[in-house]
């Protein structure tokens, strides 16, 4: 079933178009990557998925419902999860107060079984739920981030370059934690990242973005056949 | 002396809720709002014709103050501030605060004549009549327990708003970081025209206890302006409690020291050069305010849920 369906979308800052003219398909439980070269339009396709950013034509479908001009407060309690690259956190609260602004409409018995659902997917937030956001590494932040994007039990969650600020072994594990997302979760992931190769080989789907548009969207196993696109934009 | 320390205190508390209203939209729009002292005269107007119009005390008007300041203020935020909030720098914003300081007061002057006509009562330099209460011997001016016990139960009431409800702790993450709020659930322009509402009904009831103690007239609360921004400035930009703290230190020291100067046989007229001073020395000494001595950024915001 289709979950999210974006239709030659047009977006950007002021007058300035960055996204212009992407098509994409997200079915439930599967892994979309977007990958491509610094500036192509990548972060900001997924602000406007989103709302957060001028939406200059095209249309965003989520669950069948046209959420285009819809506010991103009102997408976030519709079952989409945005995580952005940097800010994702409130850097002067502790992890259980952003866990409670995460989940500030719940009800607290709503909020306890969340809390709890999402300990049991993410382990090591128990231990972290004390201490300052600002006393955590990046590892541990993107922990925090990711449990206050799942506390509203999202089924599709879009995430902006999260291995971005992790040493390698930490990315590794947060790539194998986004297929549990899918796997375990049924959650639908949308993926944007500057590690192609990584990001293509854990998930279902493929969109290669170039200068603001779609150069590629496919089977990620066709994108790295194509030696030509895979050498030119994504250095593979 | 005893009624210099009473008059300290009663414009130490109109201070206290001009200068929390002045941060509150400092917080959310990041805009020094040169209009903020024109609500107060929209408090003003609201209670002297209600209480004209329905025979009662200025006191029993200021829930229709209360409202009337808070309606303009969420006006000027929604049709305004939230179309230019992350659009427009400070400079622009603060322009845009002055061309509606000047819609507001102008309106205030039209209202006023008309209300002259309507209700034939003087609308300019008019005072309010007050009331001595008796307190351990004492005559107390009414106006200086009324405007204590309000000041007191209002910030009291913001304070238990902001940390123990939801709506609070929701103001609190969107003045934080307004993407990450919406990001998260949070309707962000919702809990922030909530702010700019409470903002404009606190510097309305301020505004009802000023003719208490001077004549006034729609450009009064203009003139207040340069007192409420040292409050916010020596109580430290950006913080709740600096600013209750920089309003009462502002509000005593500008009446205090500006009587003993008057017995000197110095004019009052110098009284703004007290309070430029006082916003002098704080950027000099500590530029964060008195709220930078007593811890970092965004201690407010930590405090517990």
């Amino acid at each position: 079933m289709i979950l999210l369906e974006v239709e030659s979308l047009r977006a950007g800052y002021g007058k300035i178009e960055i996204v212009t003219g992407v098509t994409l398909e997200v079915d439930n439980r599967e892994i979309v990557a977007v990958v491509g070269p610094n500036g192509s339009g990548k972060s900001t396709l997924l602000k406007a998925v989103f709302g957060i950013c001028r939406i200059f034509s095209g249309s965003v479908l989520f669950k069948g419902e046209d959420i285009t001009r819809m506010p991103p407060h009102k997408r976030s309690r519709l079952g989409m999860a945005y995580l952005p690259q940097t800010g994702n956190v409130f850097e002067s609260l502790t992890v259980w107060e952003n866990l409670l602004l995460a989940g500030y409409d719940l009800r607290k018995d709503e909020m306890e079984e969340r809390l709890e659902s999402v300990a049991s997917f993410l382990p090591e937030l128990k231990e972290l739920l004390h201490r300052r956001v600002k006393t955590l590494s990046g590892g541990e932040r993107q922990i925090v981030a990711l449990s206050m994007s799942l506390l509203r039990n999202p089924s599709l969650v879009m995430l902006d370059e999260p291995t971005a600020a992790l040493a390698p072994r930490l990315a590794k594990q947060a790539l194998k934690r986004i297929v549990e997302l899918r796997d375990e979760l049924g959650v639908a992931v949308v993926l944007v990242e500057q590690n192609a190769l990584s990001a293509l080989e854990v998930s279902d789907k493929a969109l290669l973005m170039v200068s603001g548009t779609a150069r590629f969207w496919g089977k990620p196993s066709e994108l790295l056949e194509d030696r030509e696109l895979a050498k030119t934009y994504l250095g593979l | 002396m005893l009624d210099v320390l009473a008059g300290a205190l009663i414009y130490s508390n109109l201070l206290a809720l001009l200068a929390v209203g002045l941060s509150l939209a400092l917080l959310t729009c990041r805009v020094s709002n040169f209009a903020h002292g024109d609500l107060a005269m929209v408090g003003v107007y609201a209670a002297y014709t209600f209480s004209v119009v329905a025979g009662v005390t200025p006191y029993a008007s200021i829930p229709v103050a209360f409202a009337a300041g808070g309606l303009v203020s969420l006006l000027a935020y929604l049709v305004v501030f939230e179309p230019l909030r992350g659009r427009a720098d400070l400079v622009t914003l603060m322009v845009v605060s002055m061309a509606i300081d000047m819609v507001i007061r102008y309106s205030l002057h039209v209202y006023a004549d008309l209300m002259q006509q309507w209700l034939k009562v003087y609308t300019r330099l008019f005072m309010f009549n007050d009331f001595l209460v008796e307190v351990a011997g004492a005559q107390v001016p009414g106006v200086l327990i009324a405007s204590a016990v309000s000041t007191v139960a209002l910030l009291l009431s913001l304070y238990m708003l902001l940390y123990k409800t939801k709506l609070g702790a929701a103001m609190r993450a969107a003045i934080e970081d307004p993407n990450l709020a919406q990001t998260l659930g949070i309707n962000v322009k919702r809990v922030f025209a909530v702010s700019w509402f409470l903002a404009g009904a606190l510097a309305a009831t301020a505004g009802v206890f000023l003719p208490f103690r001077v004549m006034v007239n729609p450009d009064t609360g203009w003139s207040m302006l340069l007192s409420m921004f040292a409050a916010v400035t020596v109580g430290g930009i950006g913080s709740i409690g600096g600013s209750v703290a920089g309003a009462y230190l502002i509000g005593i020291s500008e009446t205090v020291l500006s009587y003993q100067l008057a017995g000197l046989g110095v004019s009052t007229a110098y009284r703004p050069l007290l309070t430029f001073a006082a916003i002098i020395c704080t950027l000099l000494v500590s530029p964060r305010g008195l709220s930078g001595l007593w811890s970092g950024k965004g201690w407010w915001i930590r405090r517990r849920f």
